[in-house]
């Protein structure tokens, strides 16, 4: 079913948009609540959350992406559940280590200088415009997915190396674009 | 968590980043499986180009090598000497004589670097000794050397002379003759068809003396027989007559490079080995070159093919993940 089939459905409040929702997006989802929980119960219990607050959401919003507006609630959901979750216990998967990987980017207190989270999704978006494609298909796979570097290159067919390489270098970048904007490492 | 708003923010990003991060990607060979698909492609190029030559029973196009072979081969030549000049040897008056009847076959193959001239030779040969030509072709190969092939009938009292003007400007590389004697088979021919003439005689005596219509109706029919026995018998005796009144020659003259030095020197056979295999690289080369171009659209489909091929298993094993 086109995604315009799809939001209509929501808009006329039919529960049918949820099971065609499921059906096309489940995988999707799935993949992105993974990324981050690395649990399968969890994230099933996140799918469902966002599957209900996509419902919540249309109407007012009609989104122009309907498959990022999902992925997008998906994300933030999971990321919530990941810091409920690490309040309660130390965990370790590749989620961390990309969570890692950004510390070694740009420091967290920077943000006591510039701290508009729109300002800052401006700049990142500048940021990945001047990017190589690849570059910047690498670094959203890591930072918003958060695939870990053995799918980011098989999607690729690329080898690890060559991904993490051009990982550090985005990273880097990112450190040097920020800096010049204003914030603190 | 440390980062927080950074990992926010790139939660936030415009959808169209979103969006091309999962794009199928572009395919893209590698250079190994490139080399692997070029390897095979010149694999099956050299299958198709190199494989019929071995099926192939005509020597015309290592022409040179072959020519080589013979070269040092001396009984080749020693066994040519000898039949060449066992022919000189025989009375070719006798063939003719009403004792013999012997039907000349003979087959001479000669090398020429002056191609057009030997054929020349060759004709006015055949003319000056009252020959003909019964078939002949000429052809060449792609790289140009010429080959002339012709079935010659010269009167058996010129035969000999005839060889040895066919010989000019040329090198004889094989010559082999055999001699048919049909002397009894001929004999037996005209006693048979004398039998039958004097027994017409004597059923023509009957014919003339039949009383009755049947006994007419037989020696008409006995008659029939006889004279259709006849004129078979007298059409084999015509036959043979022409056979044995001009022996045949099968020739082939073929143009060459260069003549191969009858030599025993190793450095000198070292010295044809290498030019000579240098010709046949050279050769080989043109091949392969025309050979590809030859089967270029068979290549072609088979890269394209094995292309698709690779781009379909892609595509399954994304759509797997």
């Amino acid at each position: 079913m086109e995604d315009e089939k799809l939001i209509e459905l929501y808009e006329n409040r039919d529960e049918y948009a949820i099971v065609h929702t499921r059906n096309k997006y489940d995988n999707y989802c799935y993949s992105i609540a993974y990324n981050i929980l690395y649990d399968h119960e969890d994230s099933k219990e996140c799918l469902n959350d966002t599957y209900l607050q996509v419902w919540n959401a249309i109407p007012p919003k009609h989104p122009n992406n309907f498959k990022t507006f999902i992925g997008k609630i998906t994300r933030n959901l999971s990321l919530d559940k990941y810091r409920q979750k690490k309040a309660e216990k130390r965990l370790s998967n590749e989620f961390t280590i990309s969570l890692d990987e950004l510390n070694e980017c740009i420091a967290d207190n920077s943000f006591n200088d510039k701290t508009e989270l729109e300002e800052l999704i401006t700049d990142i978006n500048d940021f990945l415009a001047h990017l190589r494609k690849k570059d910047r298909q690498y670094f959203v796979c890591r930072y918003y997915y958060f695939e870990s570097i053995q799918d980011i290159a098989e999607r690729f067919d690329s080898s690890t190396s060559a991904i993490k390489m051009s990982l550090k270098r985005t990273r880097d970048k990112l450190k040097d674009n920020l800096l010049n904007k204003g914030y603190t490492i | 968590m440390k980062n927080k708003k950074l990992i926010d923010a790139i939660g936030n990003i415009e959808d169209k980043y979103i969006e091309e991060a999962h794009e199928s990607p572009r395919l893209h060979l590698s250079w190994a499986l490139t080399g692997k698909i070029l390897t095979l492609a010149c694999s099956i190029l050299l299958l198709v180009t190199i494989v019929p030559k071995f099926f192939n029973s005509n020597t015309k196009y290592s022409y040179d090598s072959a020519d080589y072979e013979y070269a040092t081969q001396e009984s080749y030549y020693e066994a040519a000497a000898a039949d060449y000049d066992g022919i000189e040897n025989i009375n070719s008056d006798s063939i003719l004589t009403e004792n013999k009847k012997l039907i000349v076959t003979g087959r001479l193959n000669l090398e020429t670097l002056e191609f057009d001239k030997a054929l020349e030779k060759l004709n006015t040969a055949i003319n000056s000794y009252n020959g003909y030509i019964q078939s002949s072709t000429t052809y060449s190969y792609r790289n140009n050397s010429r080959t002339y092939e012709a079935t010659i009938r010269i009167p058996a009292e010129n035969y000999n002379d005839f060889l040895n003007s066919a010989k000019e400007n040329a090198n004889i590389t094989y010559y082999n003759e055999t001699i048919d004697d049909i002397t009894d088979t001929y004999n037996d021919l005209s006693a048979r068809i004398a039998s039958l003439k004097a027994e017409e005689e004597v059923i023509l005596d009957f014919y003339k003396k039949a009383s009755s219509l049947s006994e007419l109706m037989e020696v008409e029919q006995r008659l029939t027989e006889i004279r259709y026995e006849i004129d078979y018998l007298e059409t084999s005796i015509k036959n043979y007559d022409l056979l044995v009144s001009y022996s045949t020659l099968n020739i082939t003259i073929t143009e060459t490079k260069v003549y191969p030095e009858n030599n025993d020197s190793f450095f000198t056979r070292l010295s044809l080995s290498f030019t000579n295999g240098f010709h046949n690289f050279i050769n080989g080369i043109e091949e392969l070159v025309l050979g590809f171009i030859y089967n270029i659209w068979t290549i072609v489909i088979i890269v394209v093919f094995l292309f698709i091929s690779y781009c379909i298993y892609k595509k399954i094993r994304n759509r797997k993940k």
